[in-house]
């Protein structure tokens, strides 16, 4: 980090200022943030830190502290402590008058004409680390001094994890959502239901073409078919589980005690599977990209989880088609933020990431120098780790990108994660640690659009880029066409690497500043009154404007109306133009400002005319929970015969309605409870069990622990009936009882007889 | 929209209609051909009358396979002859009024590695 002591500090108290301003929600939500309640702290602050006016700040600086303190103190102040601070700065401690509390003593302090700022001598506190252990691993996201190009995560999450209001969709080979540390949304984890993009069923690989259910199948390519067919020249390959890995690095569930953490912990990951075997091609991804968007694609349900970040770790060489350029502008107006990886050619930037509005990203090495693969050009937005291994000669890959990922070399085998023997690199994952970051910003203030998103990402970033101590090193240049390529380390400038090194806190300081809004009539009379506002203004998650600041910034225009109310006016010029500058300054003392140029016909400003209104996004809630229902709900059957077929309506699962079956809590049932099958035919056991009543369940097999129940009640089977009568004597019993009753007459008669 | 097709684009042409892995059903031509799938941005929703004529304008068979947003729709482009057919016949359509902009269906790959 190249940044002078100053700008730190000021960097220092601007995010020591965001993260005072949270509301109340976001400290619930922030099982991360560590620091005490701000009133607290500041009660039992009595220092101050103090600067003052550039007039005097020379002489200050000259003569140490003495003067400035002795001034103050001669206007009324009690000076208790003063000491000396580099660049300019006093740590002060000031007697407060009776009754007077350290805010309204801030606030007479900063009142004095020679105090250009003063600020609370907070206490600061470690930042806080996530309970996953394997996030010492993941150097990309920390604070390291070893690795300039780290994105000082840890800082932004003091200030906001992410938020559940939030979608980040990922347009890749989709994703495996049972990783222990992704997980479905409506199980606890982050991954929403998304959607199969792919077309092709040979290239999907998972027996179809486009549906519901984008589980990454693996994407391997065999030897036998690169050399025929369609994957022809494709080059063999293992599945690369690469959605999973991109996945992963946004957000792997976080402080779960298990594997990774995640850039954001809150936001939600849309997967949108348009790459399969060999990639993919435009038709699916542009289909893929519009849909996650919230736009209307043909012959598919519409998303009912709109993103507000696309990561498309994905490109080709070549310019941006003007098939992107459409999608992208589209997904802009309705405030979704493309971010793409570079290429990993060391060449021109690849598209979609050259594309006007897309956030490019390049790879940088640890050190912040561009790493060898990355592609690089005035097209990139901003550089991020790319990962890089420093051993050339074998041993551990000291940089690579830790994250999610599968151990299956085609089909899926046991979930892993990526470290330094299982390497992980490429501006594909440089991609999502930026995606990361703009889902924090896009937390915090959620009247940000694209255009916005990118701007601050940029104004956030780590600069300059640093420069290599190895003279050999030589500074990037933009490639002049395809062949120029520069496939070793090169020192970032920022028409070849973006802005800077991608800074999670510095982009969410700049995040949380307000949004200045500025409307005026397009068209104006020469010399007539021209009425301004900036009424729509509005400020971040739970931050309200509280000052308004007009000015003519050039030009010879002069305010007929207040320079410090929501509206003022000013007369158009007769001839030539005039630039008027708003400034809004929030409840927390961030700005932003607007001109506008006003000339004698027309007025022109590039500051929306609204801010919004949703600064604060609401949580959108995880799908519905399956719910299983067997039907029907009972039964009676007898003893040793009879069957029942049981059918289970599974609601709300994202693909896989099938259900197991139980009989009193045996899978299958057994003789004694009786017996089911796959398919859900009951088969009444032998004899009547005790109790007699047997309980049949049905479980999801896509949530195990949702499940539903059914009654079957075993009967005895009927007695047997009496024998029927026949005739008028009744059946043969008691046709025996008359033969039996004639034959002892007939004994009688014949003994008479003899 | 009227450009001139650079030698990468003729190559671009070739190489994606070899890697053109979509099945068609319009038969096999009657002598060898190109067949390339372009995404082609219209100014109007395209209907059999549109897409016959922009077939008869581009001297190519055009089928519609589907549209993807309200102004993109992905097209199966075949011709007679060489890959340069194919080529000419994406130029004559580039340069029809009705027609913004025609991109060829390309392949994006992943970013990582190895």
């Amino acid at each position: 980090m190249r940044l002078n002591s100053f700008a730190a500090a000021l960097l220092s108290l601007a995010v020591a200022a965001g993260a005072l301003a949270q509301p109340p929600r976001n400290r619930e939500d922030n099982p991360a943030l560590r620091e005490p309640d701000s009133a607290a702290d500041l009660g039992d602050t009595p220092g101050m830190i103090v600067k003052f006016r550039s007039g005097t700040s020379a002489r200050v600086q000259a003569q140490a502290a003495g003067d400035a303190v002795s001034k103050l103190a001669a206007r009324g102040f009690a000076i208790r402590v003063a000491r000396a601070l580099p660049a300019g700065l006093h740590a002060l401690k000031v007697e407060r008058l009776p009754g007077e509390s350290f805010a309204e003593q801030l606030a007479r302090v900063r009142a004095d004409s020679e105090v250009e700022f003063a600020e609370p001598d907070r206490r600061r506190f470690p930042h806080a680390l996530p309970s996953d252990p394997l996030y010492t691993g993941q150097w990309y996201l920390q604070n390291r001094v070893d690795a300039p190009s780290a994105v000082h995560a840890e800082a932004a999450w003091d200030s906001g994890t992410g938020d559940a209001g939030v979608v980040i969709a990922i347009i890749d080979t989709g994703v495996l959502f049972d990783h222990p540390d992704l997980k479905r949304a409506n199980l606890g984890g982050r991954i929403l239901p998304g959607y199969d993009f792919i077309e092709n069923a040979a290239a999907a690989n998972d027996g179809g073409g486009r549906d519901a259910d984008p589980t990454d199948a693996g994407d391997w390519v065999s030897q036998a078919e690169t050399n025929q067919g369609q994957f022809k020249n494709c080059g063999r390959s293992d599945s690369s589980w690469h959605g999973t890995r991109v996945a992963g690095i946004i957000g792997a569930l976080t402080n779960n005690s298990e594997g990774v953490a995640g850039s954001t912990w809150s936001s939600w990951i849309l997967p949108v599977r348009a790459l399969g075997k060999c990639g993919g091609f435009d038709s699916d991804i542009l289909e893929a990209m519009a849909w996650a968007g919230g736009l209307h694609v043909n012959g598919v349900p519409d998303n009912p989880y709109p993103a507000k970040i696309e990561n498309l770790s994905l490109g080709a060489n070549g310019p941006c088609t003007a098939a992107y350029g459409s999608v992208v502008g589209q997904l802009a107006a309705r405030g979704v933020l493309v971010v793409a990886s570079a290429g990993n050619e060391g060449g021109p930037v690849g598209s979609p990431a050259n594309c006007v509005g897309v956030a490019g990203v390049t790879g940088l090495r640890h050190a912040g120098t561009k790493v060898g693969f990355a592609s690089l050009g005035p097209e990139v937005a901003i550089g991020a780790p790319g990962g890089n291994c420093v051993n050339v000669t074998g041993g551990p890959c000291l940089f690579s990108i830790d994250t999610t990922s599968n151990a299956g070399t085609t089909i899926p085998g046991s979930f892993t994660y990526t470290n330094q023997t299982n390497v992980n690199v490429g501006t594909s994952f440089s991609a999502p640690i930026v995606s990361g970051i703009v889902g924090l910003m896009a937390g915090a203030n959620g009247n940000l659009g694209s255009a916005q998103l990118l701007a601050r990402l940029r104004e956030g970033a780590t600069t300059p880029f640093p420069v290599s101590p190895d003279p050999a090193i030589p500074m990037c240049h933009v490639p002049t066409n395809q062949n120029d390529v520069q496939t070793a380390e090169c020192n970032c400038t920022t028409s070849t690497c973006g802005a800077g090194m991608a800074n999670a806190a510095g982009a969410l300081a700049a995040a949380l500043r307000p949004i200045a809004a500025l409307s005026a009539p397009s068209t104006v009379l020469a010399g007539g009154n021209v009425n301004l506002t900036g009424a729509a203004s509005a400020g971040a998650c739970n931050r309200t404007i509280s000052t308004y600041f007009w000015q003519v910034a050039s030009g010879a225009g002069v305010l007929t109306g207040p320079n410090n109310t929501a509206s003022t006016s000013v007369n158009a010029p007769v001839a030539g133009s005039f630039t008027v500058r708003l400034t809004v300054t929030d409840d927390l003392g961030k700005q932003d400002a607007a001109d506008i140029v006003i000339s004698s016909t027309s007025t022109t400003t590039a500051a929306p005319a609204a801010a919004g209104s949703n600064g604060c996004l609401a949580d959108i809630p995880p799908p519905a929970a399956i719910t299983v229902a067997p039907a029907p709900a009972s039964a009676s059957l007898v003893a040793g015969s009879g069957t029942q077929v049981f059918t289970a309506a599974v609601a709300n699962a994202f693909s896989n309605t099938s259900v197991t079956w139980h009989v009193d809590g045996v899978a299958g049932g057994n003789a004694t409870v009786g017996t089911i099958s796959v398919s859900g035919v009951y088969t009444a056991p032998a004899t009547v069990p005790s109790p007699a009543a047997v309980t049949v369940t049905a479980t999801s097999v896509e949530d195990p622990t949702k499940s539903g129940t059914a009654q079957v009640t075993i009967t005895a089977p009927a007695p047997a009936p009496p024998p029927p009568a026949t005739g008028g004597g009744g059946g043969a019993g008691f046709d025996l009882l008359l033969l039996l009753s004639a034959l002892t007459a007939l004994s009688r008669a014949s003994r008479r007889q003899g | 929209m009227s450009v001139s097709l650079p030698r990468s684009l003729l190559l671009l042409v070739a190489c994606a209609a070899a890697a053109c892995a979509q099945p068609r059903d319009d038969g096999a031509l009657a002598e060898p051909g190109c067949s390339v799938r372009v995404i082609v941005t219209l100014q109007a929703a395209p209907n059999d009358a549109l897409v016959a004529d922009l077939a008869r304008v581009s001297r190519a068979q055009l089928e519609l396979v589907r549209t993807m947003t309200s102004n993109l729709h992905l097209f199966a482009l075949t011709a007679a002859g060489s890959e340069s057919e194919c080529t000419a016949a994406i130029e004559r359509l580039r340069r029809d009024p009705r027609v913004d902009a025609v991109d060829i269906d390309q392949r994006r790959e992943i970013q990582s590695s190895p």
